[in-house]
């Protein structure tokens, strides 16, 4: 068992498989056995974690990656396909989505941040600049003359779409 | 509408002062993030690795929401570019300015593939110097459509002006072939992956023999390999044999290539090669020479001077090798695929042809469950069959691979009109109840009925006449998984 401690001072005890999916912890413990210290995840909330631990207790059968490069790009893109569980598990809040991307980034969970990525990246598919302002609460910061090249712009975006 | 057109428009017509330098280095002023925007909070690399997830219109709308995005969004906008001989004009005069925008380029493509028909020659060493060599961060140069270099000799002019840089480089060869045999050959120090297609060539004659041995000195680190000849001797109905192309780049001595990991000698889908014996022995020699790094293989469908798959495994022995990755024809693969120990095939992509002039496809399933079960692959988690699908039973083929995930079955043409795709399909029906019952032995199995269209575009070229390939589409026919 690893037992990890986070910042807000809550305590997790979890089966070796599912926490050594975090590399950071793999690292920290050395790959031996049951770690006595509970390990100090600084970065992360315990609402977070729990997210976490979810997420690697679901993957925790999963079989490691094959070692297979490249590909066509079909074959890429079809590696990157999430099941149905990983979608209805990242929808959620924004803020706490972008928690979860930072702490699999810290924790160093590749599929989990690939995961978020890719919900960030479905949120935005199909907005125009204004929408995209508007949901991560961005002021354009543009002067006037590049505005009015902006209106251009958009309209090759739209033109790159049809 | 022309896309590259207008990003390269796009791409040329704004120059901002708050543009970075490259994505290593990452905007600095927060400009246009106000207080919880947690998206602007992320690491730069993670803002980088969403942008990478979408569509070129998603990123350019996204550059155009704030000025901090548009910088964020610049260096992966500009990170790869198309110039066509349309646009060559303008970038020709941008590169005279010193344009900064520049330094974003990693990429080049040169040329279309998607328009066989408007392809137009263009010699590449037109624009090397006075375009190209205005990029210093230009690690990947592809050659499409009808762009070319003139023989070696346009090689080394490339490798001269470009081979510091570059690591993956896609270039076609047309002749003349001569070379001055004082010039030293041209180094690409840090070339990872390296395609040459070669057109209008008799690829028997002695000079192109000489000159091939040089191609392992030039490239060091070499890990991908990829060869290709364009066709000369077509015919449009049935299925394709091309005229005689002996190996003779594996003649001796043997190129070698000590990192080499991938090598696909590569001819279009529809087109088998005819192999004689002296020509496999050369090949034989070159995998034995790589048989400690190479991890992928890719050869085209053989047409081999013997008469069953049986007869082939006695005349090739392949050396044993670790491949990860194996696609060829059916008459060989299992020929190359045994390992030492049979019981540890490490093979996890599995690609087949089916198509043969020496046999019926009637026997296509049974040929499959026959080299399936003489020599085990264990651990395929993909397979790809490219097959004409008429009369084969696939339905018993999942149950020799345990760990299998993916199974494609492709059909292949030469056009749309070509492939009886909706013929295919009815019998598809009938077959997915099976494929269900198949299922529950599997942890996972999806089964996806393609169809790929292979495009070409002739030309004449050194006293021939040449079937290039251009590009594929494939159309998804069907899907099913569990």
């Amino acid at each position: 068992m690893v037992t990890v401690v986070v910042s807000d001072g809550v305590t997790f005890t979890m089966e070796q498989d599912v926490a050594f999916q975090c590399g950071l912890i793999a690292d920290f413990a050395g790959g031996g056995g049951d770690q006595e210290e509970p390990i100090p995840i600084q970065a992360v909330n315990s609402t977070v974690m729990r997210k976490v631990i979810e997420y690697c207790e679901h993957h925790r059968n999963d079989p490691p990656q094959p070692e297979v490069p490249e590909g066509t790009p079909l074959e890429r893109k079809d590696r990157r396909g999430r099941d149905a569980w990983d979608k209805q598990f990242i929808q959620v809040e924004q803020e706490l989505l972008f928690e979860i991307i930072l702490a699999a980034n810290y924790l160093n969970i590749k599929p989990l941040l690939d995961l978020g990525c890719s919900q960030v990246a479905e949120m935005m598919k199909g907005k125009t600049p204004a929408e995209i302002q508007q949901m991560f609460n961005i002021v354009n910061g543009f002067t006037a003359d590049e505005e009015a090249q902006n209106g251009e712009g958009e309209e090759k975006a739209r033109n790159l779409n049809s | 509408m022309d896309v590259p057109q207008m990003l390269k428009n796009f791409f040329l017509a704004r120059t901002p002062s708050n543009v970075v330098a490259s994505t290593q280095d990452p905007p600095q002023v927060a400009l246009g993030s106000c207080p919880g925007s947690f998206f602007l909070d992320l690491p730069n690399e993670i803002i980088f690795m969403i942008l990478k997830e979408l569509k070129l219109s998603e990123i350019l709308r996204f550059s155009l929401s704030s000025k901090l995005c548009y910088t964020y969004a610049v260096p992966i906008l500009k990170h790869s570019i198309v110039i066509t001989q349309h646009s060559e004009p303008t970038f020709r005069e941008s590169a005279l300015t010193c344009n900064r925008d520049f330094d974003h380029v990693h990429s080049v493509q040169l040329g279309r593939m998607d328009r066989p028909g408007a392809a137009e020659r263009w010699n590449l060493s037109q624009i090397l110097r006075p375009i190209l060599g205005s990029f210093q961060n230009l690690d990947t140069l592809t050659m499409v459509g009808g762009s070319f270099v003139k023989g070696w000799e346009g090689l080394d002019e490339v490798g001269r002006e470009l081979g510091g840089t570059l690591r993956h480089l896609r270039i076609r060869l047309e002749p003349p072939f001569s070379q001055d045999e004082t010039m030293v050959p041209s180094f690409f120090p840090n070339l990872e992956s390296f395609s040459l297609l070669i057109s209008g060539m008799d690829a028997r004659s002695q000079h192109f023999q000489a000159i091939l041995r040089e191609v392992s000195i030039r490239f060091p680190v070499l890990r991908q390999l990829k060869i290709g000849f364009h066709i000369g001797a077509f015919e449009t109905s049935g299925f394709v044999v091309p005229a005689q192309y002996p190996c003779t780049f594996f003649s001796s001595p043997p190129s070698h290539f000590p990192l080499l990991r991938s090598f696909d000698l590569a001819l279009p889908l529809c087109v088998s090669l005819r192999l004689s014996l002296s020509n496999s022995q050369s090949l034989l020699q070159f995998l034995d020479s790589h048989k400690e790094t190479l991890r992928e293989l890719a050869l085209p469908s053989f047409l081999l001077p013997v008469l069953s798959p049986r007869d082939a495994f006695s005349v090739f022995t392949f050396p044993p090798m670790r491949l990860l990755r194996l696609q060829s024809g059916i008459d060989i693969i299992d020929a190359i695929s045994h390992p030492n120990d049979y019981s540890d095939n490490p093979i996890q992509h599995l690609t087949l042809y089916m198509r043969s002039s020496a046999r019926p496809f009637l026997t296509v399933g049974e040929e499959v469950r026959s080299i399936a079960t003489q020599w085990p692959h264990r651990n395929v988690r993909r397979l790809t069959i490219f097959a004409p699908g008429i009369g084969v039973d696939y339905t018993g083929i999942p149950l020799f691979f345990p760990l299998l995930e993916d199974f494609h079955i492709q059909f292949v043409s030469l056009a749309k009109y070509e492939s009886p795709v909706a013929r295919n399909f009815a019998r598809w029906e009938t077959q997915k109840a099976q494929f269900l019952s198949l299922a529950h032995t599997l942890r996972k199995l999806t089964v996806q009925l393609m169809h790929t269209i292979e495009i070409y575009r002739v030309e004449r070229l050194g006293g021939q006449v040449n079937m290039i390939l251009e590009d594929q589409e494939q159309e998804a026919c069907s899907y099913w998984t569990s």
